[in-house]
């Protein structure tokens, strides 16, 4: 084998190894950015299986309008992430507070068994619908006289 | 010892050739790379983000969709766009409820997006695109 076929080898060669880290490298961190998207993509639909809310009990009176809801899922909600809609239509929240405190997991959160008080303001005699949503896409409908 | 000096010449020769084509290589594979890059992150926003219509509010002409972003990637709430009963509607308004501040739509900020049309009585569906993600169609009732 004479030299210039050594070098032409050479050539090759290293051309290869360079192509190769460089394409190694790309699939490399797409694949990982894939897995780390799937694995949080898993993460965020079994929070959204074990969350669920209760509308238990919405008190009419003359100052403003209180919906009790109860955390009966199993995982710990954010108050400020509620959305409420009257008939329809979306209110602001005036205040909220916990009812039953528990001291088991998150004590400024909205454990689960909780009763949350979301107070908006009052509203005119009649009938109502009253959507709760706590995102992300957990929501319960309550109907009542005003 | 004078058989060594071509060979020399020719090893250098080889270096200098290898190097250039290594170079020319690895610019080639860097222009692959910034396009897999940028199907990376088209490939994460598809794998990882999911959007979702949560509620309809309307009064027969004026709606307020209210859309959350249930995926794990924040998104730019200006890409939205609706179709309702299959047909593209410009939004007159939007704006994030919840918002967290960071001027992007977070994983659990709900958009309302506002627009005008003329719905069915009966049944009418919303679905809304943003970039790469669709929700599944909503149903609701005309005023």
């Amino acid at each position: 084998m004479g030299f210039s076929t050594t070098a032409a080898h050479a050539i090759f060669f290293i051309a290869a190894v360079v192509v190769a880290t460089g394409v190694a490298g790309v699939v490399s961190d797409a694949s990982q950015s894939v897995s780390s998207s799937i694995s949080q993509k898993s993460y965020l639909l079994v929070e959204r299986l074990e969350a669920d809310i209760e509308v238990v009990h919405v008190y009419s009176g003359s100052g403003n309008t209180s919906i009790y809801i109860l955390n009966s899922g199993k995982s710990v909600l954010i108050p400020d992430n509620l959305l409420v809609f009257l008939n329809g239509r979306r209110v602001e929240i005036l205040g909220t507070r916990i009812l039953n405190r528990s001291v088991n997991i998150q004590n400024s959160l909205w454990d689960p068994d909780e009763i949350l008080e979301v107070n908006i303001t009052a509203v005119t005699p009649g009938r109502y619908s009253v959507k709760v949503l706590a995102v992300p896409g957990i929501w319960d409908e309550y109907y009542f006289n005003a | 010892m004078a058989e060594s000096v071509p060979m020399v010449l020719m090893f250098l020769a080889t270096v200098m050739v290898s190097a250039g084509l290594a170079g020319v290589l690895n610019h080639q594979v860097s222009i692959i790379e910034s396009g897999a890059l940028a199907k990376k992150w088209e490939l994460e926003e598809i794998v990882s983000g999911e959007i979702e219509v949560v509620h309809v509010w309307t009064d027969g002409t004026n709606l307020s969709v209210y859309v959350v972003n249930s995926g794990g990637v924040p998104l730019d709430p200006g890409l939205s766009q609706v179709r309702v009963n299959g047909e593209w509607v410009s939004p007159s308004s939007m704006v994030i409820v919840n918002p967290r501040g960071n001027g992007l739509w977070g994983t659990g900020e709900v958009l309302e997006i506002n627009l005008s049309t003329t719905l069915n009585t009966g049944w009418n569906t919303v679905a809304v695109l943003n970039s790469l993600l669709w929700t599944p169609e909503y149903r609701f009732r005309g005023g």
